[in-house]
């Protein structure tokens, strides 16, 4: 009887053990819990000049400076890891599909890049403010070899951000020098 | 004799260590010394004599592992998707060991690719109370996200304002796409028609309040809130019914309403009075 008791018990204590095991634990925190190291680390200038016919307020502008500050962040630590999860909250669907493409694995690559100063032209941003398109003027960039050596040189480009979610989040591209 | 030893095991240590350590590779050359980069891409020859390298193609915004094949000459570098690319400049980085060489290139797509034209519409919902005046934000997009110059050569974005029709409806921005769409909805009812009729089996009044209209002769909206006030007794009693297809409509006793001032109210318009007998 005893006996009995005891095998009972251990079995339950088993089949418990072995429920939590293979219960499904998801580790990834939801998204309003999760500290951007990424974007927390990064550190940039932008200047922004409004030429839309509609005006953001100062507390859009200030969302937008943020987040296109933390777009960068995650752009370049995407341009030296190909880590396409980490900056997921700042890609919309169509652009991280993009990522997806050409996409196998995280790599370690032997350039790093870092922003330096931007000059964010507003063209036009959306009465519902869900939209915005910009001029990126004369963006200095860095670029920084295994070896130590730095080189600098300036970029334009055209961008698209939506507003998505919490935050905004980077469409499409040009490139334009 | 133990300094002697000491010696010649020094000096075969550094003999064994020269003997050991690996040549620096010497830069390998680009042999059609190309600036611009199509892809998908097409083979790219290095000349080279030594092996082991690794090559990563660093576009604007991503680094691309390439394939690497050894023929006499030297490599050739390959990627077999069939994917295209964010255009920009990017680079070719060749690895062998410790040795890291770069080339500077252009990124291009060889060929062009399906082009979105983007029509945004703000705001998505328009009353007819309102100005009729919508905000259209035009631009194009490419399959690999690239931004495309509109008709105009060097511009990408386009805006304008739209006068709408007073029609209330669902339109599309885009025929084809059902997420341009956007809503023209009526605004406040000009006037309230209202009658009643007496129900002689069930002994009751029925008021009508309807077609409800705004000021473009569009039925007001499913939903709106419609108060039927009456007055009997000297005591006022509210009662409120939704709209439906432009109409509402309340069924009151004979026997407690005979004789009772009746109006409907939406926000601001009222129906004229009328006293409920029976005719």
């Amino acid at each position: 009887m005893r006996m009995g008791l005891i095998s009972l018990i251990i079995l339950v204590a088993v089949y418990l053990f072995l429920q939590g095991r293979i219960s499904d634990r998801s580790s990834e925190k939801p998204i309003f819990l999760q500290v951007d190291k990424i974007a927390l680390s990064h550190e940039t200038k932008i200047n922004i000049k409004l030429e839309s016919k509609f005006k953001p307020d100062s507390l859009q502008l200030e969302t937008l400076i943020n987040n296109y500050s933390n777009i960068w962040a995650h752009l370049n630590h995407l341009y030296s890891t190909n880590d396409i999860i980490s900056g997921k909250e700042f890609y919309t669907e169509n652009w991280f599909k993009h990522l997806t493409a050409n996409y196998k694995e995280t790599i370690n690559a032997p350039v790093k890049r870092e922003d330096k100063n931007h000059n964010l032209i507003i063209k036009n941003w959306s009465s519902d403010g869900l939209v915005c398109t910009a001029i990126d003027s004369n963006i200095l960039i860095s670029y920084t070899y295994l070896n130590h050596k730095i080189d600098t040189s300036y970029i334009s480009m055209a961008v698209v951000l939506l507003f998505q979610g919490d935050n905004w989040r980077i469409d499409a591209l040009k490139v334009l020098n | 004799m133990i300094k002697h030893i000491l010696n010649i095991f020094l000096i075969t240590s550094v003999i064994i260590f020269t003997a050991c350590k690996s040549e620096s590779s010497h830069k390998p050359i680009m042999i059609d010394n190309r600036d611009t980069i199509f892809l998908p891409l097409q083979n790219i020859k290095f000349e080279t004599s030594s092996i082991g390298w690794k090559a990563e193609l660093l576009s604007f915004i991503q680094p691309i592992p390439l394939d690497i094949h050894y023929n006499k000459k030297g490599l050739v570098l390959s990627k077999k998707s069939k994917h295209g690319i964010l255009e920009g400049p990017g680079k070719i980085c060749l690895s062998n060991g410790n040795d890291y060489f770069y080339f500077n290139v252009y990124l291009k797509n060889s060929s062009t690719p399906i082009i979105n034209e983007i029509d945004y519409r703000s705001p998505k919902t328009v009353n007819t109370d309102s100005s009729l005046v919508q905000q259209k934000l035009i631009f194009k997009i490419d399959h690999w996200r690239n931004i495309a110059e509109l008709n105009e050569e060097g511009y990408f974005f386009d805006e304008s304002q739209l006068k709408l029709t007073e029609l209330t409806g669902t339109y599309r921005a885009q025929a084809e796409i059902p997420l341009s769409s956007y809503y023209i909805q009526s605004g406040s009812c000009v006037s309230i028609p209202i009658k009643y009729e007496f129900l002689k089996h069930e002994k009751q009044f029925k008021i009508i309040a309807g077609p409800l209209k705004d000021k473009f002769n569009n039925l007001s909206a499913d939903g709106t809130v419609v108060k039927f006030y009456f007055n009997v007794d000297s005591k006022t009693q509210l009662m409120e019914k939704v709209l439906l297809k432009g109409f509402a409509e309340i069924e009151l006793s004979a026997v407690n309403f005979y004789g009772a001032q009746l109006y409907a109210e939406v926000k601001n318009t009222q129906s004229k009075t009328i006293i409920l007998e029976i005719q």
